[in-house]
């Protein structure tokens, strides 16, 4: 017990893990906030959850439902009218009672607009209600009515066994009434992930400093001496963590409800939980609260069990870097099946025995779900269930087992260490060692930064020599980017000579159509051969030419805003070079990744050896080596950098040429918006500072968390969670890019302000760093 | 003695290879109803040539795929339809839930036709060519997709194509399609190898149906039209081709008294072929060999009369939906012939919202599927049995409804998004 305390007195005493909880638990809840913010159903809700509640209660007591919404919506439109000053006499006339309530109601447009979105809101959930019953008591007939078609029919097939089982476990449902109701909190708090990513984070944060900082301490010799001392500290070590996970994952969950509950009210929790139409295919027979509750127990036992795997990881592999490289690839893996892999695949198995399809929305309890396993349909609820337990019986046992037999001393690769001895012998020590050299050395090979960069390597191979190659969407496209090999750039008088003969060229096809049409001399045949032809022309090149005058007329209105020359863009291939918001964000979170992986060890590497107290002797060394550190990583960062983005571009100009580099990209249409005279060429080049500024920024944040935590996990993790995690969340969100910045014509705001942000955190981190302390250096950790 | 008997057990050896080959799964498939083609392995001529019904046969039913992407199977034995979907809680209407729910490649509209053969069965598994733009929603990715017969075990076959497939087909463990400029074909055995090119031109419009159209295959041909032209109208023109998949050589089809010959099918080894003579204004049709060359003439018929024709294999029938589309014709009749061309029926497809019935293909020697209306004006799928041909008169066929035709709303929001990202 004494073990315990202590273990939760050395975890609670660290003030990087309260401040960590602490920061996360409020990125959290203003996630939430945020997330809630943007969807204008749920704003138009929490705007007045009174009158929304209100308007459920008249829906309830009303005995003709139609009646009710088309006279609330009468209402609406009345008091829209009364509130412009129209003339709603007719109204008047026809309904007075609702005339008077609309002229009662002291509501602006947008508050008569959030009515009419709670009365869609109430309108929906009743037409779910009533086709409940039906879905429920229909489910055995057309269960019966599937399986008597023969593809479905056989036996042993898994089609078979769902089709059997799935009328079977509804059948707890059948007689459950749905009720109206207000049901925003439950949905809301159920739907949002961010928690559960978050919460990851945290129980990867719990294992590192139970296990990771103390290895690297190299305290476990002490436990190992002792008889009874390994097995009974291990033990504590995962009461701990189990604990500690589990206490907050119900923290992070609790406030979500509550904070949902805050801003839309609970309603009636004791109402059954297919009241929503979110958990129309729920196949428990619950109510709102229950079902709250076991969705909290569910995520956190989940939690739980993924910690005790982990403590097994960390137990087993005694690699900071290893670990992380281990346990990122398995996340990636996870991640990748998840989001990729379609539910009827043959890989569908991959897609719902996995962490992040469990751990998201209501997808244990909440959505009905069978898995295939060996043709066997089994329910997702016992596929967690097992799951839950496979992982914590192999976590539990394997970090136990692993913690008492295996050492807990480092293992050094042997291979590689082997290999650069015999390179070493090649290499002769010409006077006195150079610091950079050395840090290089570390940089590169202890930290396996080199790792890094041949795989960088490799995918710059692969990105230079990737076909980008437009396959274009229709004929029209295709005729727009042959104009274009003509018409691209500047517009002198040669492109509107071509342009001229062009239209003339079109307005003689067209002419030559219409007397065709009226030409009774020639077979119809014939006739409609050479219309045929002529439609031809028109349909694809006529098109063509038809998008290049609109595409003119744009840039002419343009030029005289901006004063720049009229000019054109290619438009189709400045999409690809411009619009790709994607690469925008994979290059970007790759960059991360790398500067995070590669900058982590930097300082703690110093820290983990002691040398950090040699260092601190010297009086002018320590600045210089610092110094030299951060130029080691910079450079790492600016390596990384042109290895990600330079094949692509390289690759851009061998297909595409440069013709657009010098041409305004507000000449685009799909910039209409910028009003600045920024060139395509110029954009590539700004978006290139901002990425590199932000890469160095970044690589300067991770060098500060390094120095700060002096622990090469707790700097990957925390850095993860920094920049990575803000990355996945926005990967759907292609407004959080830089392209959207230009495209709105807020790119100097933007650029500034990560600018200065970027400028700031390096400043910071000079100032934390570089300024000399009164204090000795002193371990945190 | 010894030689006699050695002469025997080899014979007995060859004997009982034949006997039990067919005892094997493969050999259920071949030839099994009809002895026109081998529907399990071949291109399903009857499905796809005669006009653009999204429609397959496997052994044990139909299958039919709506606008809205939703697969519907057709039970020969029972006669009842349902989506391909073995989730008693669903309800079909949502696209991300519903198994029954295929991606189909989107095609831009001006390519009509371009559509043609959207589901394909072929040796145990259904095949179709799905897309989905990437997520930035620039570029369209397209592969050819793969699942049981059940709708389960879905797989991405080939990954994604770097050119824009057209029209397509699987025949005899090879997946076919046209592309802007060319012909190519992959083996199914090994999906992901290098598309190999069976014919190209160099007069085409870029990413334009034109230059290679109506793609077929009957036994070890590959049959096309080639319009090559570019945007100039530069090129040899309209020409119907012929590949012999065995030497993979490329052949025009003759042409007969100087006029272009257009195959319409193909009967027992036999190509009916027809074109049209401008000086006695008549439609003539021909029995050609596999390459096209002429072997006798079939029939002729006054080019106002002329019907669409096509076979099952049983039946030959005339549809006269051209004459009905250049109003003509009040309503659409589908005229019944035998394999000589004498006539013996003649029925009304069921009424289609007012317009020419779309799917009257040929079909198998059974049933008849069609697009209809039922009392509410709601599209459906019917399904007519083939044994009342010679018994209808002119009547509308009798047919059963199977289900409603438009199950979900079609998943398109690439398009919206595409849409929405140029802001004018």
């Amino acid at each position: 017990m004494r073990i315990v305390g202590s273990e939760y007195l050395k975890l609670f005493s660290n003030k990087i893990f309260l401040i960590c909880i602490i920061a996360f638990f409020c990125a959290d809840s203003l996630f939430f906030v945020m997330l809630q913010s943007s969807d204008y159903e749920n704003s138009a809700i929490s705007s007045d959850v009174g009158a929304y509640e209100q308007l459920i209660r008249e829906c309830n007591d009303a005995e003709d439902k139609n009646a009710f919404f088309e006279s609330k919506n009468t209402e609406i439109q009345i008091a829209q009218i009364i509130l412009h000053n129209g003339n709603a006499d007719e109204y008047k006339k026809k309904y007075p009672k609702l005339y008077d309530n609309a002229a009662g109601l002291d509501l602006n447009d947008d508050e008569l607009f959030n009515r009419s979105v709670m009365l869609s809101n109430i309108q929906a959930q009743l037409s779910h209600i009533d086709s409940y019953e039906e879905f429920i008591s229909n489910m055995k007939s057309r269960a019966e009515q599937q399986s008597s078609f023969s593809i479905f029919a056989e036996p042993d097939s898994f089609s078979f066994r769902n089709i059997e089982k799935t009328p079977v476990d509804f059948a707890e449902v059948k007689g459950v009434k749905p009720v109206l109701g207000n049901n925003k909190a439950v949905e809301a708090a159920t739907s949002y992930e961010v928690s559960s990513y978050i919460l990851l984070i945290i129980v990867l944060l719990v294992n590192i400093l139970m296990f990771s900082v103390e290895r690297e301490k190299g305290l476990y010799i002490l436990v190992r001496s002792t008889a009874k001392g390994r097995l009974s500290t291990i033990a504590c070590k995962l009461l701990v963590v189990l604990s500690v996970t589990a206490v907050v994952s119900l923290l992070f969950y609790a406030s979500n409800i509550m904070t949902a509950g805050t801003v839309y009210g609970f309603g009636d929790l004791s109402r059954p939980v297919q009241s929503s139409k979110l958990f129309l295919n729920c196949a428990l027979n619950v109510t709102m609260l229950e079902y709250l509750i076991l969705w909290v127990l569910g995520k956190t036992l989940l939690l739980c069990s993924l910690s005790m795997l982990t403590a097994f990881l960390f137990v087993v592999i005694k690699s900071s870097a290893k670990t992380y490289l281990i346990l990122a690839a398995a996340l990636i893996f996870e991640f990748s099946c998840f989001i990729f892999i379609d539910g009827s695949s043959v890989l569908a198995s991959l897609k719902f025995i996995n962490i992040f399809y469990l751990i998201s929305g209501n997808n244990i309890f909440g959505c009905y779900q069978n898995v295939n396993i060996f043709s066997q349909p089994i329910n997702i609820i016992t596929v967690f269930i097992g799951l839950a337990i496979a992982l914590s019986v192999v976590g539990v046992l394997g970090a136990a087992l692993a913690f008492s037999r295996l050492s807990q001393h480092n293992g050094k690769l042997v291979l590689l260490d082997r290999l650069m001895s015999r390179l070493g012998r090649f290499k002769k020590i010409n006077g006195s060692v150079r610091i950079y050299s050395g840090e290089a050395y570390k940089h590169y090979k202890t930290s396996f930064a080199l790792v890094a960069v041949i795989i960088l390597v490799a995918l710059g191979f692969v990105s230079y020599n990737d076909d980008l190659s437009i396959i274009f969407r229709s004929p029209q496209e295709s005729a727009y980017d042959t104009y274009m090999q003509t018409l691209e750039g500047e517009l002198d008088e040669e492109k509107y000579d071509f342009i001229e003969s062009e239209r003339a060229y079109f307005d003689e096809l067209t002419r030559e159509a219409e007397e065709l049409s009226a030409d009774n001399t020639i077979s119809a045949e014939e006739k409609t051969n050479r219309l045929n032809t002529i439609d031809g022309i028109l349909s694809i090149r006529g098109m063509a030419f038809e998008d290049i005058c609109a595409q003119l007329e744009y840039v002419n209105g343009k030029a005289e805003l901006t004063g720049e020359k009229p000019a054109l863009v290619n438009e189709v291939v400045n999409k690809r070079l411009t619009m790709d918001t994607f690469r925008e964000w994979e290059y970007f979170a790759l960059l991360l990744a790398v500067v995070i992986f590669c900058t982590s060890n930097i300082l703690a590497i110093e820290y983990k050896t002691s040398m950090v107290n040699l260092i601190s002797a010297n009086k002018h060394g320590k600045a210089r080596l610092l110094i030299i550190k951060l130029l080691t990583v910079l450079i790492t960062t600016v390596i990384s950098y042109i290895l990600i983005y330079l094949p692509y571009m390289l690759n851009f100009i061998k297909t595409f040429g440069t013709a657009s580099f010098d041409l305004p990209l507000a000449y685009s249409r799909d910039f209409s918006a910028l009003t600045s005279g920024i060139t395509v060429g110029g954009y590539i080049l700004a978006l290139g500072f901002v990425h590199l500024l932000a890469a160095v920024g970044a690589t300067a944040l991770v060098y500060l968390l390094s120095y700060i935590f002096k622990n090469q996990f707790v700097t990957m993790i925390i850095s993860s969670g920094l920049l990575l995690i803000p990355c996945v969340v926005f990967i759907d969100n292609s407004k959080i890019r830089m392209v959207s910045a230009f495209s709105n014509n807020a790119q100097t705001a933007v650029i500034g302000i990560i600018t200065a942000v970027c400028l700031l955190i390096i400043a910071v981190s000079a100032l934390i760093i570089f300024v000399p302390k009164r204090k000795s250096t002193k371990f945190i950790i | 003695m010894k030689k006699t008997t050695a002469m025997m057990a080899l014979l007995l050896t060859i004997y009982a290879a034949v006997f039990f080959y067919g005892c094997t799964n493969k050999s259920s498939y071949s030839n099994s109803d009809d002895a026109y083609i081998n529907y399990a392995t071949d291109m399903q001529l009857m499905y796809h040539i005669g006009g653009n019904a999204p429609m397959t046969k496997s052994d044990k039913g139909y299958y039919y795929i709506g606008e809205d992407g939703i697969v519907i199977f057709i039970d020969k034995e029972t006669k009842k339809a349902t989506p391909l979907c073995s989730k008693p809680n669903c309800t079909h209407d949502d696209p991300e839930a519903c198994d029954a729910y295929l991606n189909l490649t989107q095609k831009p509209d001006t390519l009509v036709g371009a559509h043609d053969s959207a589901i394909q069965y072929n040796d145990g598994y259904l095949y179709a060519l799905c897309g989905e733009y990437d997520k930035s929603y620039i570029n369209y990715n397209t592969y050819l997709m793969r699942m049981k017969p059940d709708g389960s075990q879905r797989e991405n076959l080939t990954g994604s194509f770097n050119f824009y497939a057209f029209e397509w087909f699987i025949h005899r463990g090879y997946f076919y399609c046209s592309t802007d400029s060319s012909v190519i074909r992959i083996p199914l055995d090994s999906p992901k190898s290098e598309p190999q090119i069976l014919y190209k031109t160099d007069y085409y419009i870029k990413s334009s149906l034109r230059a290679v159209s109506q793609i077929c295959a009957y036994k070890n041909y590959f049959y096309f039209t080639a319009d090559e032209r570019n945007e100039k109208e530069e090129g040899p023109g309209l020409s119907i081709k012929c590949i012999n998949l065995d030497t993979l050589e490329i052949n025009d089809i003759p042409k007969a008294k100087g006029y272009q010959v257009f195959y319409n099918f193909f009967l027992d080894n036999t190509m009916i072929a027809s074109y049209y003579d401008k000086n006695s204004d008549e439609n003539v049709y021909l029995k050609c060999d596999l390459d096209g060359n002429v072997k006798e003439s079939f029939f002729t018929i006054a080019h106002k009369d002329n019907l669409r024709y096509s076979t099952d294999g049983k039946y030959i029938y005339g549809d006269n939906c051209v004459q009905v589309t250049r109003k003509d014709a009040e309503k659409q009749i589908i005229t019944v012939y035998d394999l000589n061309m004498n006539e013996i029926d003649s029925y009304v497809p069921p009424e289609f919202e007012n317009i020419v019935c779309n799917y009257i293909n040929p079909q198998d020697n059974e049933y008849f599927i069609f697009e209809s209306v039922d009392d509410n004006g709601e599209r459906i799928l019917a399904m007519a049995d083939k044994s009342q041909l010679g018994s209808i008169g002119g009547e509308t066929i009798k047919f059963t409804e199977l289900c409603k035709l438009k199950w979900a709303e079609k998943k398109d929001s690439n398009y919206y998004v595409e849409g929405q990202a140029r802001v004018e």
